[in-house]
């Protein structure tokens, strides 16, 4: 049996730190940025754990503004 | 990553723009919602949106299909004669608690009433958004908004209006549900409603209403996460998720 | 072969005329002393025939809105109503002028104020030249003295709102609406295909968006040197209107001493009255503007160099009178003769105003 894989891509610019995304996933990948914000002033979410992905997506679905791709795949 | 692995991406016809909504508003996920669907059932280029006046009177500006922008409330009134005068077209409209149930109560009862083959979207986070998080027909007993900064009194301003049971009662409706976006679970559930509304209005069902209990964090003054746990614990029992009307 | 000549209501002539024309949708909502246009539609069934779409409305706000989302899609949609309808209908037309939307709104007045009487009036010039809703725009208001002018500015009424994109408004007082007269109605025209309005309205919101950008119709801009300039975008569209678009008739001008001012059906009355002034040997003539808005400035201002006074004649307490005055200065004496609350002056009592103004 093949192990699943994740990977997610956050488009930050677009990101607006609402911390949803952090909350969603099960997996304890995501957080959002303590000191460092984007352009528009908002601490934004980035994968502080990115081997834990298990790509299900929960992120993007919770995701307001559609700054998410997700991709997922087995060994 | 290959393309083939990837099950998650910003939907081709929401565009570029960034929302004006506040971190993790509900709009955001609905908009996202409702432009997947019009996509996945092949109707970019078939369809005409009817935008609110409210914090969505924008939504023009996010998703990329025809428009028509109504004065607050009459949403409902512009498309039904988009709809009877465009009948091939699926036409919706996209409304908050303050657009449909008080200032377009008139327009939203008799459109359902009359049946036109239309899909009500409808957001319902109990407060006015954009004028300033002032009471709605949807605010709860004892919600602090800036027009009840002791909290809603019933013997003062009435109860909180279920208007989607209202409409559920009309023969004109065929399908009445009230969803929510808090969860992956809750958001998916939300996106096959829509899926089935805007089936119903292309196949001449009647009208169909997507209710979505909705948070407000500015309006509320929590953080988008609390906004969320607060609408589980508060709004959900006053309005309960499910299909109030499937026909 | 003359054509065939009909005997019918004002109210029902405006009915027959929008199936004629080819119209869309009408969206209207009873009150009298219109309910005839929604009677005669929803009796000659036309979605049967043209396809035209008919709804009786749960309110003249609905109905008003009806016809903005209609319009929206480069639909030619009409609605009508009197005067109270007229009121609530303010909100919608400020928006169809602000969306620059063509667009044929039909007012039969009645007295007021409020709920006034059923009865004929002229009171609501000031709504409909001046704006009537929020913000600065204008109707192109078309004036109808009888029946056949009811048909004819139907199709006129369109013509003007499509070539300028901007709502045209038929301003009719309740003698037009409910008088019996005989009428020619025109042709039977097709209503246009989806294919000759995508061609002719590039900015209608017609859902077909196939190889173009979407379309938005809104009248929302939070930016304000860019709501500036739709406004004066605006103002040079109502410029051109104002000139090319002025009509008006004159009658026994030509050698007239004395000058009557009126619309609609009054001007009808003034005419016997102005008959019945040469009889005695008051040479009177008549100027009836067609379009109360654009208003025909050019012609009284005209005038003004010839005659010796002006009275004004119309069902209100004095309302068109203030833009004779704009134009026709105040080196003459301008003087008003209303009836108001739903009572037509007979030919007679215009005489005896005349006579008392500038003759006794």
């Amino acid at each position: 049996m093949g192990k699943i894989h994740g990977a997610v891509e956050i488009d930050r610019e677009r990101c607006k730190g609402c911390d949803l995304c952090v909350t969603a996933c099960p997996t304890d990948v995501l957080a959002l940025q303590k000191a460092e914000v984007n352009d528009r002033g908002y601490h934004y979410a980035y994968t502080a754990n990115p081997e834990a992905c298990i790509g299900c997506a929960s992120c993007a679905t919770v995701c307001p503004d559609a700054c998410f791709k997700v991709w997922r795949w087995k060994d | 990553m290959k393309p083939e692995n990837q099950v998650a991406a910003r939907p081709r016809l929401l565009n570029e723009r960034n929302m004006h909504y506040c971190p993790g508003c509900s709009h955001g996920v609905v908009h996202r919602l409702v432009a997947e669907v019009i996509d996945e059932m092949g109707l970019a280029d078939d369809t005409i949106g009817v935008a609110p006046v409210g914090c969505a009177v924008f939504a023009y500006n996010y998703i990329d299909v025809d428009w028509i922008e109504a004065a607050p409330g009459r949403a409902p009134a512009v498309a039904t004669a988009t709809k009877r005068l465009n009948p091939s077209r699926l036409v919706f409209t996209y409304q908050g608690d303050g657009d449909l149930s008080a200032i377009g109560t008139a327009e939203t009862i008799h459109a359902a009433n009359r049946g036109e083959n239309i899909t009500i979207i409808f957001i319902n986070n109990g407060i006015y958004g954009m004028t300033g998080g002032q009471m709605a027909p949807t605010t709860l007993e004892g919600m602090k908004t800036s027009t009840t900064p002791y909290g809603r009194r019933p013997d003062l301003n009435g109860f909180p209006m279920k208007i989607s049971n209202i409409l559920a009662m009309l023969e004109g409706t065929c399908y009445v549900t009230r969803q929510a976006v808090h969860t992956p679970a809750s958001v998916r559930k939300t996106k096959a409603a829509i899926r089935k509304a805007f089936e119903n209005s292309m196949a001449g069902k009647g009208t169909s209403v997507v209710e979505v209990v909705s948070t407000c964090s500015s309006g509320w003054k929590m953080t988008p996460v609390a906004a969320n746990k607060w609408m589980e614990e508060n709004m959900i029992p006053y309005y309960p998720l499910g299909d109030l009307k499937n026909e | 072969m003359g054509k065939e000549v009909k005997l019918m209501k004002g109210n029902e002539a405006i009915a027959h005329a929008a199936i004629l024309y080819g119209v869309d949708g009408y969206f209207g909502y009873p009150i009298t002393p219109q309910s005839e246009v929604l009677e005669t539609l929803e009796a000659l069934m036309p979605w049967e025939t043209t396809g035209m779409v008919v709804l009786q409305a749960e309110s003249e706000v609905a109905a008003i809105n009806m016809v903005y989302g209609g319009a929206a899609t480069g639909k030619a949609v009409m609605t009508s109503s009197s005067s109270p309808g007229v009121s609530l209908k303010q909100e919608g037309i400020s928006y169809i002028a602000a969306c620059e939307l063509p667009a044929l709104i039909v007012n039969v007045m009645r007295g007021g104020p409020g709920l006034g009487t059923i009865h004929p009036s002229q009171a609501d010039y000031f709504q409909a030249v001046k704006g009537g809703g929020h913000g600065d725009y204008h109707l192109i208001v078309l004036s109808p003295k009888s029946v056949q002018e009811m048909a004819d500015f139907v199709g006129l009424g369109f013509d003007l709102a499509f070539k300028y994109r901007t709502p045209a408004m038929i301003l009719a007082d309740g003698v037009v609406g409910q008088m019996m007269e005989k009428v020619v109605l025109p042709e039977q025209r097709k209503r246009r295909t989806d294919a000759e309005i995508a061609e002719q309205c590039p900015w209608a919101a017609t859902g077909n968006k196939r190889g173009r950008k979407p379309n938005v119709v809104t009248s929302l801009e939070m930016d304000s040197p860019k709501m500036e300039l739709n406004n004066i975008r605006f103002q040079e569209t109502y410029r051109r209107i104002a000139e090319n678009e002025v009509r008006y008739e004159e009658y026994m001008t030509e050698d007239a001493d004395y000058l009557m001012v009126a619309f609609g059906s009054v001007a009808r009355i003034c005419q016997k009255a102005i008959e019945d002034a040469r009889a005695q040997g008051i040479k009177v003539g008549l100027l009836r503007p067609i379009t109360l808005w654009p208003f025909p400035t050019k012609p009284l201002e005209a005038l003004s160099k010839r005659v010796k006074g002006v009275l004004v004649v119309e069902l209100n307490a004095g309302q068109m009178i203030e833009d004779v005055k704009l134009a026709m200065g105040n080196q003459i004496p301008i003087k008003h003769f209303g009836r108001m609350g739903g009572i037509v002056p007979n030919p007679s009592e215009v005489l005896e105003a005349l006579k008392r103004d500038f003759i006794d």
